[in-house]
């Protein structure tokens, strides 16, 4: 091999770019992509001096950024931030400039996957300056293809920003963004190009959708997918064509949730299913189990808990497994399933089965800052450790759940854990206690107009009164 | 002669000097021999005189003893296992702590078999769960010679695979059986249920209801609240008696000092109480603040006693004066604090329990917890559970609310007196 090499190490440098270039299809392709590019550098024919070296760096970096994008380990990043930086000491922008331009849209790349990750707007800074940076060499009119993949780069790190931030501001920059690089990638002369900016423009419209409910930009959605779609062939490019699906899966899933379309969850199931077939031949365990938590939600919105569970447990596997920065996002299906989940097994009375549900939902709500989730999953533990017969547990969640309420000032949730807790101390005996709970969940269900839930306290101020007068007497 | 032997030589003269052999106190009742707890053992009668005529009648009976941690349940429960050893003579009497992530099943299954050296079947089960039974367990192996076809089965010891039984509470049914056949009565007492989370206890309950109904004595020992709460209230039933073990009033725990000083002296040099030497090297004053502030707890009174001893011979005291007693005390809350396992979390919730004086469910707020890095009072309420059991933190015997405050081991926030009770 190292003489094959030695003698030919233009061949080798040429397999490994075609190698790299299968890999964006099948992911676990990018692991042998490394060691190649480590194998290659590691021979004498390509020891410093050799023209080949900077960018067979700039491609193990590369690959390094992509194996961060599968994995999520950040010993991943470190790596191609080092291999980049090296050739930059190499590759100067006076001598370089356009090698020098491809150095810094990757750099752009890899910060705008830092900041996917973890939020942290100093990397999405640090991505724009170099995205800037890389158009300062790249020019429109010498490099349309370069510049409008940073245009794209661009797009999708103002997308990631109105992901996070809501602001339209950021959703407007990133759709000019796309409309840029559209303007250079032409369905005809680049269809692969042109695709990856319809599904990202899909993408952008369906956040905006999911934020706004605004039909309209469900529709622009659906309908950039679809354009997406038809330039990604099945045959030509599954994987791309499987991302799409499950986006368009997505999609359909959101707009299920909110209309209870019947004929929306039909189509999300069927996207789901297009993409799963693919992510399931060319072993994408990421594309699967973020399919996987789509079918879940959408299972949980159908109100078929078992399903939901069992395809949620599958997301979370798969994308456990693979190190995917959706995982959190997967988790969170999961609580939302398992809260379910376990309300309705405090109803059929399965209440250990309700215990063992609610304790993992809660261990996820734990992590999060939604507090009214949190307490309506901290509510229900308390309604089935009072079932139980476990009444102190039950006191100590319905007096959690009762300061996170009164925290998100959620009033039906007040009312709901001073009830819990009045009918507890008539239980326990504390006459006077639980008519001063349940006094207090009365004033507020009166504020509320909730007549049914007055009904209820007043039912159980009855009792308690009776208790009372009994104990005076 | 070392630095370390000097040391030891010092602290053993200096215990000679007060006329004691060694440092008599001890945390649990588990670490004492029946002879040093017969010796130590106080009052209690009332509990004695409800427990112990049971053990004249015919009728098995389950027996629940509870009482804060430290209260002496265990003492109580050796103390009863005892006379039935010493009185009555067909009683198997077999005594167990709850070993973790055990079940009520296995734990009475290890008790019963520990107690039955001569039983080979019994021996063989704890040989089974990895456990050092008495006399080894031997498998009988066929083996076959090479070349000697057909002779030669011979017995060969071979290691035994470590496994769980797989239906303890059956298990124990077969081993009771047996023990049955030797004696009257089999009386198992598991200790330390206390030591797990009041709701696991119940399901261990529940599912040992069988075990517990059948043919041997059960004695049990539980939470204070909580627990015995629930059990009383729902698995109503389930225990024939059930004792609750209080604070040791203050003659009590006077005599109990004396006991326990009076095991390590020689026997013509044990004193009576009304001696005025009786405590020493605590004088009577002393001897009295140090009970005032074990509050009737006899493992505060062990560990209060344990540090203001050393700390009196580190000082070289001949006797323990008030100040002595008050180095003792702060060398006391010292060594609380600075027991190993406990984490920055756990010091974080010590103070601001010291902080509020009260910590409960019902009064602790956000901005509380949120210091904490908590939300939910259940978050910390493992962190205090685990302060009592290191005697940093008392639970209140309050019914609706799980409160806790310092223990009076524990001095203030950082420095001064500790409040009194």
């Amino acid at each position: 091999m190292e003489r094959a090499l030695g003698d030919n190490s233009q061949g080798e440098f040429d397999r490994l770019v075609q190698l790299q270039r299968q890999a964006e299809g099948q992911p676990h392709l990018w692991p042998a992509v490394v060691e190649g590019w480590e194998r290659f550098l590691a021979h004498p024919a390509v020891a410093e001096g050799s023209p080949l070296r900077p960018p067979a760096i700039g491609n193990l970096a590369n690959a390094c950024i992509r194996l961060y994008e599968v994995t999520g380990q950040d010993a991943w990043a470190q790596r191609a931030q080092l291999l980049l930086d090296d050739v930059l000491l190499q590759l100067t922008r006076s001598a370089h400039p356009q090698e020098w331009a491809t150095v810094q849209h990757n750099l752009g790349l890899l910060y705008r996957m830092r900041y996917e990750r973890s939020g942290d707007e100093a990397q999405a800074a640090a991505a724009e300056r170099h995205y800037r940076a890389a158009l300062e060499e790249y020019r429109r009119e010498a490099a349309p293809a370069r510049w409008a993949a940073v245009q794209h780069g661009l797009g999708a790190l103002y997308t990631r920003r109105y992901e996070r931030s809501g602001d339209e501001a950021q959703a407007a920059a990133a759709e000019r963004h796309y409309r840029a690089a559209l303007e250079v990638r032409q369905r005809e002369a680049a269809p692969a190009d042109w695709a990856m900016t319809q599904h990202s423009l899909g993408n952008l419209y369906a956040r905006r959708y999911e934020r706004s409910g605004d039909e309209a930009q469900a529709a622009a959605a659906e309908r950039h997918y679809r354009a997406a779609l038809e330039a990604y062939r099945r045959e030509a490019a599954p994987a791309q064509w499987a991302t799409v699906q499950h986006s368009l899966g997505v999609l359909y899933a959101l707009c299920y949730e909110r209309s209870g379309d019947e004929t929306q969850a039909k189509k999300a199931v069927d996207a789901c299913e297009q993409s799963l077939a693919i992510a399931r031949d060319i072993g994408d365990r990421r594309s699967e189990g973020l399919t996987y938590n789509n079918l879940a939600r959408i299972h949980l919105r159908q109100g078929d808990l078992d399903r939901a569970l069992a395809f949620s447990q599958e997301s979370l596997a798969l994308l456990r497994a693979s190190g995917a920065a959706e995982f959190g996002t997967a988790q969170n299906t999961y609580a939302r399933v398992a809260y379910e989940l376990g309300k309705e097994y405090i109803a059929q009375g399965r209440w250990y089965a309700a215990v063992d549900l609610l304790e993992q939902s809660l261990a996820v709500y734990r992590q999060g800052d939604d507090l009214n989730a949190r307490a309506g999953v901290i509510y229900q533990l308390a309604r089935v450790h009072a079932l139980l017969g476990n009444v102190e547990k039950a006191r100590v969640h319905y007096r959690d759940a009762l300061r996170l309420y009164e925290h998100t000032q959620n009033e039906a949730g007040r009312a709901a854990c001073k009830t819990g807790l009045g009918r507890l101390m008539i239980h326990l005996g504390f006459i006077d206690e639980a008519i001063s709970e349940l006094e207090e969940a009365r004033q507020i269900y009166r504020d509320l107009g909730d007549e049914e839930q007055i009904a209820i306290v007043e039912d159980m101020l009855r009792v308690a009164s009776g208790i009372k007068e009994k104990e005076i007497a | 002669m070392s630095e370390a032997d000097r040391i030891f030589d010092e602290l053993s003269k200096t215990l000679s000097r007060w006329g004691l052999a060694e440092i008599p106190f001890s945390e649990s009742a588990s670490f004492l021999s029946h002879s040093q707890l017969r010796e130590v053992f106080t009052g209690r009668t009332q509990e004695l005189r409800q427990v112990l005529p049971l053990f004249q009648g015919r009728e098995r009976k389950r027996i629940l003893v509870y009482g804060r941690i430290g209260i002496g349940k265990t003492a109580f429960v050796l103390e009863v296992l005892g006379v039935l050893q010493r009185k009555a003579k067909d009683t198997l009497a077999a005594y167990i702590s709850l070993p973790p992530n055990a079940d009520l099943g296995t734990a009475a299954l290890i008790a019963l078999a520990r107690k039955m050296p001569d039983d080979e079947w019994a021996q063989h089960q704890l040989n089974l769960m990895g456990l050092c039974p008495k006399k080894r367990a031997v498998r009988k192996a066929g083996k076959v010679r090479a070349g000697i076809a057909g002779i030669g089965l011979e017995a060969e010891e071979d290691t035994v695979p470590v496994t769980s039984p797989q239906f303890p509470s059956l298990s124990f049914e077969d081993l009771l059986d047996r023990a049955l056949q030797k004696y009257e009565r089999v009386v198992i007492a598991i200790d330390d249920l206390d030591k797990q989370d009041p709701a696991r206890v119940r399901e261990l309950l529940r599912d040992a209801q069988g075990m517990l109904k059948g043919g041997a004595w059960f004695i049990l020992t539980g939470h204070p609240s909580g627990l015995t709460r629930d059990i009383i209230t729902r698995e109503l039933g389930l225990f024939d008696l059930a004792i609750e073990l209080k604070e040791l009033d203050q003659p009590t725990t006077y005599q109990m000092l004396l006991n326990y000083l009076n095991s390590v002296r020689q026997k013509n040099e044990r004193r009576q109480i009304n001696d005025p030497l009786a405590f020493h090297p605590f004088t009577p004053q002393t001897a009295d603040t140090l009970c005032q502030r074990s509050d009737g707890v006899p493992r505060w009174l062990n560990r209060l006693g344990s540090y203001v001893l050393i700390k009196a011979a580190d000082l070289g005291a001949n006797a323990i004066t008030p100040d002595v007693l008050q180095h003792g005390f702060e060398y006391a809350d010292e060594q609380l604090r600075g027991q190993p396992g406990l984490t920055p979390e756990d010091y974080y919730v010590l103070e601001l329990v010291l902080e509020k004086s009260v910590v409960s469910d019902k009064t602790v707020t956000l901005p509380d917890l949120e210091k904490l890095r908590a939300r939910e009072f259940s978050e910390i309420l493992p962190i205090l559970d685990k302060l009592v059991q290191y005697d940093l933190l008392r639970r209140l015997p309050i019914e609706n609310e799980t409160a806790y405050k310092a223990t009076p081991l524990v001095l203030g926030k950082r420095s001064g007196q500790g409040e009194s009770e």
